[in-house]
């Protein structure tokens, strides 16, 4: 081949690769992935089927969670007017800098990855609305991320519109900072709560940096939903504690990710900085439908190649519980999530 | 050096016509036998965590529909994320389903520095990631092949450049080790190159429009490019010329940033730039700093790169034409990487330092003390780039591994330290070529200056 024909063909092969690459890019969606579940009570079995049109691993959680009903409808807090305590973390050159609104929007967009498309942001005021005149809380779930509750709902008092609606069924995932610690005020700024998070039923919280820890082995739940937060910075300490379940990582005294019982309802708080790992970690936790009283009655993984993988898990259901199964694809790079309900 | 020199010699071809000197000879397969397999060890065995582990974030959100910049994860302009989402379609296609694991064993990596993570990415993935990189270093050893064929008319030199390039620790290391795609920048930028000197703008344009928005690096040589087609086209249509490389580079730029005008992303494929004066985003207060001095030196290569387009526009002998470009290039980018680069970035100088070696055995001890310090620079994250291979395969223990890691970036903290003279004997590589290119320009000036002091 003369030198310029090879010339030509390296131009050509380049220019191809990048605009290939560039519709590629611009062309997948979550289409690309599906999953289905059904229960067959006769032969007390879960079957399920994956479709991939590209190559991924898949993870099958079967999780029992009592009488605990799934969260279905998802609220966020974020009112720019109000004060915030927001953990920011580092981020590499080239990232965007770490904003309250930015790690919302990046949590909506896993959590839609997940399946989870029904979140609805509210402000202070909506917030207090929803709260006190939103009609049961249960079947809610309200995930906070600015560090301080507003003072519309949280003023440090145990009569407050947060305990109530927590008491009355709702559940509450808090990521970021020591829970009840801070109360947010309208004119940008927070107030300091003495032993708030005594108020959630929690003792001191956390304040270490450090995170070299081990995984918790009193469940699966870690490696099931490829948990990767390992921090316990405003984790909470479970010694002491009932009608909870810990996942994640530990040092020992705190845990990275607890759930906890409070009267019908449930607070659930991810340790550490908002970190890529931390949302992570918070959108499996809500997509995976799992509670304070979940144990885990069965998981499968395998593999997908552009088709469709089906298996089945064998597990012994009780009537009337709630059990969630929740089929995620990618592991630690999770790129889709889905998850079923199933009510024996 | 003299391993090289040997198994030139035994290409027989000199002084032909260029074009029918075949690349492929014994001596060039046996270069590519011997790069093909360091690179092959090397990436099987040694992978740098930190890149690849952005690498399976950056295809994890192309795969879950988010685009480039929708999620966090990707920090460059579009370009290397499409070859990105062509390497995602690659996976697809051998199978490769796992991206990586978060190893509780390698935890402890987290205490090195604030952006390491025990993320492990598998060996396959890394491994389908970095035949990239080696065969982007493949045709970049062609292209050196072809110019210096070109240029000097002699296979000889042209199969020891190829081998000086392909042969080359540092750049076996930063695909292989690091995992970083300067590479395909650098070829980019010498096809342009090429390109240019075949007078088809159009192409060349293209490729350095690419090349830039791959790496910003190549930018900084758009005046040089200019001043070539100026200088070679002087009665010859050259607005025309101009013309079209100035709007091949412009529709290029359009074409590749069209999703982003679409979607609404543009201002996140500039935060490479524009991140770094916020909070949060960077190292430290020393880091911030030295972002403001890398501009000052960024500004001084702009201005190098206009005085020697200047004086390629202002050249009127076509003879002198080729070696006042080659030197304008070699130039530009030795001023560009006065602000330390990091081992990677090195690899675009590499092409026009071997150039004007093949012409000029000054530039002999600058090449070497080049290579050595990038090489060393390259290998110093040592026992941690091991971390895959003792996580996936029974080869190496992990937990003695990190007993290994704790030693080595602990107390002195040899990575850092060997990383820097590393970095170091890098720098003063960069140095000698000015050395060599200016060295008896300002001895003659500090002459002239002893000179007229005396007389006065």
């Amino acid at each position: 081949m003369r030198s310029n024909t090879v010339l030509t063909v390296i131009f050509a092969v380049i220019v191809a690769a990048v605009l290939i690459g560039e519709v590629y890019v611009y062309t997948q969606d979550q289409g690309r992935y599906s999953s289905d579940v059904t229960f067959d009570a006769e032969n007390d079995r879960i079957d399920y089927s994956v479709t991939s049109k590209g190559s991924e691993q898949y993870s099958v959680i079967v999780s029992d969670n009592g009488g605990f009903g799934r969260v279905d409808n998802y609220y966020i807090y974020y009112d720019a007017e109000y004060g915030s305590r927001l953990e920011k973390v580092q981020v590499p050159v080239g990232a965007r800098e770490l904003t309250q609104e930015y790690h919302i929007s990046q949590l909506i967009t896993m959590l839609n990855n997940r399946s989870i498309t029904e979140i609805e942001m509210l402000n202070a005021t909506e917030l207090e609305a929803m709260m006190t005149t939103g009609g049961s809380p249960a079947s809610k779930g309200l995930i906070i991320l600015s560090g301080a509750f507003p003072d519309t709902v949280y003023t440090g008092e145990p009569t407050d519109p947060v305990f109530n609606w927590i008491n009355a069924g709702g559940s509450l995932y808090w990521a970021g900072n020591v829970i009840g610690a801070y109360i947010a005020r309208s004119n940008g700024t927070v107030e300091e709560v003495p032993d708030g998070e005594g108020l959630f039923g929690l003792s001191p919280l956390s304040t270490s940096p450090e995170k070299e820890l081990s995984d918790i082995t009193t469940n699966d739940y870690r490696h099931s939903l490829s948990l990767m937060n390992n921090s316990v910075r405003y984790g909470v300490n479970t010694k002491g504690l009932t009608d909870h379940l810990a996942i994640g990582y530990t040092d020992g005294t705190y845990s990275s990710s607890v759930l906890l019982k409070v009267g019908d309802g449930m607070i659930c708080v991810v340790a550490g900085d908002h970190s890529i790992e931390q949302r992570h970690d918070l959108a499996q936790i809500i997509a995976s439908g799992i509670c304070y009283r979940s144990t885990e009655e069965g998981y499968a993984e395998g593999e997908v190649k552009k088709g469709t993988a089906i298996g089945n898990i064998d597990v012994i259901l009780e009537s009337g519980n709630n059990y969630a199964v929740y089929i995620y694809f990618g592991g630690y790079y999770t790129v889709y999530g889905k998850i079923t309900e199933v009510i024996p | 050096m003299s391993f090289l020199s040997k198994t030139a010699s035994s290409v027989k071809e000199k002084d032909q016509d260029p074009n029918t000197m075949s690349f492929i000879c014994r001596t060039a397969i046996i270069v590519m036998i011997i790069g093909v397999a360091a690179r092959l060890i090397l990436g099987f065995f040694m992978t740098h965590l930190y890149d690849m582990y952005h690498w399976g974030l950056v295809i994890q959100n192309i795969n879950s529909g988010n685009g480039l910049y929708e999620l966090t994860g990707f920090f460059y302009t579009p370009p290397w994320g499409y070859i990105l989402g062509l390497e995602a379609w690659f996976q697809d296609m051998i199978g490769i389903t796992s991206t990586g694991e978060y190893v509780t064993a390698a935890f402890q990596l987290e205490g090195i520095a604030w952006y390491y993570k025990p993320m492990v990415t598998t060996l396959g993935f890394n491994i389908s990631i970095k035949l990239m990189f080696m065969i982007s270093d493949l045709v970049v050893g062609y292209l050196i092949f072809w110019i210096v064929r070109d240029i000097t008319k002699d296979k000889r030199k042209a199969v020891l450049a190829f081998a000086l390039w392909f042969l080359c620790p540092f750049v076996s290391g930063a695909g292989s080790v690091i995992g970083m795609f300067d590479t395909i920048s650098v070829l980019m930028t010498l096809l342009a190159v090429v390109m240019l000197r075949k007078d088809r703008y159009m192409e060349s344009g293209v490729m350095l429009c690419m090349a830039t928005l791959m790496k910003f690096f190549p930018g900084f040589l758009i005046f040089i490019f200019i001043a070539y087609i100026i200088s070679k086209n002087r009665d010859n249509d050259v607005k025309k010329k101009l013309m079209i490389f100035v709007i091949s580079i412009v529709v290029t730029a359009l074409v590749l940033f069209l999703p982003q005008l679409l979607d609404g992303t543009i201002a996140d494929s500039f935060l490479f730039i524009t991140s770094r004066l916020n909070e949060g985003v960077g190292y430290d207060n020393i880091g911030a700093v030295a972002g403001y001095i890398a501009l000052g030196i960024y500004a001084l290569a702009i201005a190098t790169s206009l005085i020697f387009a200047l004086r390629i526009k202002g050249n009127k002998d076509p003879v002198k034409l080729d070696g006042m470009l080659f030197d304008a290039l070699l130039v530009t980018v030795a001023v560009m990487f006065l602000y330390p680069p990091l081992p990677q970035y090195v690899l675009l100088l590499l092409p026009f330092l071997i150039f004007m070696l093949m012409k000029d055995g000054r530039y002999k001890l600058p090449c070497i003390v080049l290579m050595i310090g990038t090489s060393v620079a390259v290998l110093a994250g040592g026992p941690t780039d091991l971390v895959a291979i003792a996580a996936y395969t029974d080869m190496l223990d992990i937990g003695s591994l990190m007993g290994i890691i704790d030693g080595y970036t602990g107390g002195i903290n040899a990575m850092m330290l060997i990383g820097l003279v590393g970095s170091a004997v890098q720098y003063i590589g960069i140095l000698l070529i000015l050395w060599v290119r200016f060295g008896k320009k300002i001895k003659e000036f500090a002459h002239r200056r002893t000179l007229k002091e005396t007389v006065q």
